[in-house]
């Protein structure tokens, strides 16, 4: 009873005392990570970018949620299903099975995506864009699991390649 | 008589992070100049879209997803995926230079210590001066 009594007072005062020092350091490879979320667009047109941009996010199934042509901000999110559909069918049936089992099973139920792309001038007329993508995964009794960016450079690759197309796409009306 | 004295000692800690529900939402226990010290600095230039791009950039840097912005009012606001924080930062043009001010919260709990603001000063500075020489 003491020692329980003893872990909650220092759990609370340790939880008053969190410290924040290092809070906001960028980690030591965030130049490299920068050039990753980076494409340099040859065109002056910052507006006809943004465009192409929330047609991609639409392409992709994404609702925007936020835009801002000044500053060259979009920020969209989308909900999908996480983890194999067979995976969980075959939880909920072991739990079923187990007759010892008295809680339900616990797995990656459903994924949030977050997607922001800006858009910025460079000082030789041309287009910076800089994507970044994030996810919270939720279990299936639809508590966060996990949040996390995605760091994936296939993923910032595939990216890019879309939005050129979509540039063109968009330019054609198509 | 132990046992009663780490109850007391509980109870002590608990009655300390206590507050009404005016001062939880004026957070009035804190002096306001005090507070916007630490967290504004000031930067030499007047391109407020240069320091708000610079402000963009750096939060993807740290992680954070940007929820709002506006050029007119001067406000970004974020959450960082990395820190699990929510920040906002304000811009706001102050005779030849522009005033850059943060504020950030984690959960329940706002962000009171000083050096975090610095670093993320420090991380717009550095931002700031890579743009203005082309390196990113």
């Amino acid at each position: 009873m003491k020692k329980l009594l003893g872990l909650v007072g220092l759990c609370v005062w340790m939880s008053a005392c969190a410290s924040y020092t290092n809070l906001y350091v960028p980690d030591a490879n965030y130049l490299e990570r920068r050039n990753i979320e980076t494409r340099i667009f040859d065109t002056q047109n910052t507006k006809e970018l943004l465009v192409a941009s929330a047609q991609l996010l639409q392409d992709m199934g994404y609702t925007i949620t936020e835009s801002d042509a000044d500053i060259g901000v979009i920020t969209a999110t989308k909900m999908r299903e996480a983890g194999s559909t067979v995976g969980k069918v075959a939880l909920e049936i072991l739990a079923i099975l187990d007759k010892h089992n008295t809680q339900d099973p616990v797995y990656e139920d459903k994924q949030k995506f977050f997607v922001t792309v800006v858009n910025s001038k460079t000082k030789d007329r041309k287009v910076r864009t800089r994507v970044t993508f994030a996810r919270i995964t939720y279990d299936n009794l639809g508590a966060v699991m996990k949040i996390e960016k995605l760091k994936d450079t296939k993923l910032y690759a595939e990216f890019f390649d879309k939005l050129s197309q979509s540039v063109f796409l968009t330019a054609n009306n198509i | 008589m132990k046992q009663y004295v780490l109850i007391g000692c509980l109870g002590f800690l608990l009655a300390g992070c206590g507050m009404t529900v005016n001062q939880a939402a004026l957070d009035s226990s804190v002096s306001q100049v005090v507070t916007r010290n630490y967290q504004s600095r000031s930067f030499d230039t007047t391109d407020k879209l240069e320091v708000m791009n610079n402000i963009v950039a750096t939060m993807q840097d740290l992680g954070f997803v940007i929820e709002k912005a506006d050029k007119d009012i001067g406000t970004i606001s974020g959450f960082s995926f990395t820190t699990q924080t929510n920040m906002t930062v304000s811009v706001r043009p102050k005779g030849n230079s522009i005033l850059v001010r943060a504020n950030a919260s984690k959960g329940t709990r706002a962000i009171t210590d000083p050096q975090a603001y610095q670093n993320f000063f420090n991380a717009l500075s550095q931002s700031l001066f890579l743009t203005a020489n082309e390196v990113l």
